[in-house]
Formats: C-alpha cells, structure tokens, sequence
C-alpha cells in the first residue's frame, strides 16, 4: 500500500485533475497511463480498511467468538451495499 | 502536522485540512473534502495499526461502532455531493462549535473518572460482547479498568458520527470521541485511539462515494500529497501518544476545536460576503 502511494507521489506530476472511471483504469494501466498508477494506489488506499475487517473476521472465528463473527461479517456485508450505492 | 495532531486525537486530521485547503489553496469545498476523506483513510492505517499493536485501542468496540458509522458516512457522502458548498461549509462550523462546546463543558465539571473502580458494576447484557475492560496507561505505568456503557446509544450516536464523517470529509472523530468518552464511558485514551481504528472504514465508506460521483471529486494531483504528508504525520504522532498525559490530550482536543470553530465561522462569513 505504501509502495502504492511513493509510486503514485513518484508519477503524480502529470496526472489529470480527475480519477479515471473504475472500468477504464486497467485498460489505462496496461497502456501505461501514469495516472492510472496514482488511482490504483487511490483503491488500494481503500481497500486495506476492507482487509484489515476480513482479517478481525477471521481472527473472531478462530476464537469462536460467534457474536462478534456476526458483528463483524455483517460489518462486509455493510461495506459492500456501500460500494453498491456508490457504484448505481 | 495535521497528520500528527490528528491521529494523537483520534480525528482523521480533516478539520486541519479542510480549512487550509479551502482558505489558503483556492480549492473548491467538496475538492478538498474527498481529498480529506481519502486522507483520513491513511490517518487511521497509520496511527490505527500502532495502537491495535500497544493494545490500546479496543477492536471490538471499533468494529462494533463501525456497523453504524460506515452506512452513515455513505448517507452522508451522497448528501454532500448533492447539496451546495454553502450550506456544507455552515455545517462544518456548526458541527465544530457543538464539539468544542461540549469538550469545554466536559473539562469544567469532572473529566470521567477512568481509574474509579467497577467492580459493583451490574452485568449488563452487552457485556456478554466481551469489550476490553483495561489497558496499560503507559505515562504512570497503571493498569487502567473501565467498563463500556450504554451501548445501544453509543450505536446510535455512531451513526452521527458516519454520517457528519461522509459529510464534511472528516473522520467523524470529532464526534466519536465524545461518544465513547462521556455516552459509553470509554477512558479519553481508549476512545480517541479506538476512534482512529474506526475511521479507516467509516471515511472509506464515504470516499468510495466521493470517487464513484460523476465528475469525480477526488483530484489525485491533490489527494495524493495531501494523504502522504498525513500518514507521515499519524505514524509520528501515535508513536508519541503513548508519553502524553490524559489531561493534555484532554486539553489540547478542546483547544484545538476552538480554534477550528473561530477558523470555520470565519469561513461562512467569508462566503456570504461572496
């Protein structure tokens, strides 16, 4: 994630003043558009959140800490409704 | 510096950013806002992982709280994207005003007594959650105990605390330190620590909004340094919590919202005079 953001500081003096379209940053990355490197690390920015809840999920689980299994799988499910909204 | 200031109070740094982007650089509110929100994100990576790590910061409780601040922040995100600057910028001071208020009245009667004992406590049903109870105050070397109160409300409250962190791109610490301090009963320490682990999902809730929205809010060119210097920030600034005394942090939270409240009327005036 870090390495994700030097990367993105490192190309960030010609990007755009806008993020890509979600669909349209891989395209761009293959191509080597720089500012599709910068949104990457955007997303991977948002992504380690996300990680570190799966991470506590599993760590629930281990301990049969069934309450907060719950808790934490309907935290995921949460977060992906958001995502959806977003996305509409 | 906001980066650090931010994460030694458990507020993603955003009340610190916002104004200097708006007033000094020229950038549009909601600009500045995603840019904030996705800053925010790396506060709380940066100084949330150190405190899970010293144990201070009360995972569960954040998880917990998470539940109702995550849906929040989405309300909030598609909210602020909606309305215009203005009225965003008068929610901003009101919003700081009522904290600051509160934080001052909070250190004029007794801050909560985290070291009284509980013992006669009654076993409330949500203990049953297994919330955290103690940690190790590390400036006097004392096993602090407390006992987590009122969760339904602190839920409930949490949800505010969403929905004003996808609002106005902060990490909603602002409220949720109040929340956990003076509703749930949580020791200053324990709350503002607990609060950067939970802002991480709550302002990345919102700022998946604030990126999703056509024409995209978050300028890279803009969010990206701003993010950098702020994690910068928060990993200096949670290494060095852990020497700071309760009442300066007490101190310090309230003086710092005083500011920021004199910072944000100004603002609004500045704006209905243009």
């Amino acid at each position: 994630m870090i390495l994700g953001l030097i990367l993105a500081a490192v190309q960030g003096g010609h990007s755009a003043s806008n993020v890509l379209p979600l669909d349209a940053i891989w395209s761009h990355l293959t191509g080597g558009d720089p500012s599709a490197v910068l949104d990457l690390g955007i997303l991977a920015l948002f992504a380690t959140p996300v990680a570190g809840v799966a991470v506590a999920l599993g760590v629930f689980v281990r301990e049969r800490d069934m309450a907060f299994v719950a808790i934490t799988a309907l935290l995921l499910v949460i977060i992906a409704a958001g995502f959806a909204i977003a996305l509409r | 510096v906001a980066g650090a200031f931010g994460s030694v109070l458990g507020i993603g740094g955003g009340l610190f950013i916002i104004p200097s982007l708006t007033l000094f650089l020229g950038v549009k509110l909601k600009t500045a806002i995603a840019a904030s929100i996705v800053a925010v994100i790396a506060t709380s990576l940066g100084g949330g992982n150190v405190y899970v790590r010293q144990h201070i910061a009360d995972i569960r409780l954040g998880l917990l709280l998470a539940l109702a601040t995550a849906p929040g922040a989405v309300v909030g995100a598609v909210v602020a994207t909606q309305i215009s600057a203005r009225v965003l910028a008068a929610i901003f001071a009101l919003i700081l005003a009522v904290s600051a208020y509160r934080m001052f009245a909070s250190i004029r009667s007794r801050p909560v007594a985290a070291t009284a004992p509980h013992l006669s406590a009654p076993q409330l049903p949500e203990t049953r959650l297994r919330f955290r109870s103690s940690y190790l105050e590390t400036s006097t070397g004392q096993l602090i105990s407390y006992q987590v109160t009122r969760v339904p409300f602190g839920v409930v409250a949490s949800t505010l605390a969403g929905v004003i962190s996808g609002l106005l791109g902060v990490g909603g610490g602002i409220v949720q330190v109040p929340v956990m301090n003076l509703i749930m009963k949580v020791p200053i320490k324990v709350a503002t620590t607990t609060s950067t682990y939970i802002i991480g999902i709550t302002a990345m809730a919102g700022a998946f909004v604030y990126y999703n929205h056509r024409p995209s809010y978050v300028d890279p060119a803009l969010a990206v340094p701003v993010t950098i210097g702020v994690f910068i920030g928060a990993s200096i600034g949670s290494s060095v919590l852990g020497r700071i005394s309760q009442n300066a942090l007490r101190n310090t939270f309230t003086a710092v919202l005083a500011v920021y409240t004199v910072q944000m009327v100004l603002r609004v005036f500045g704006i209905g005079g243009g």
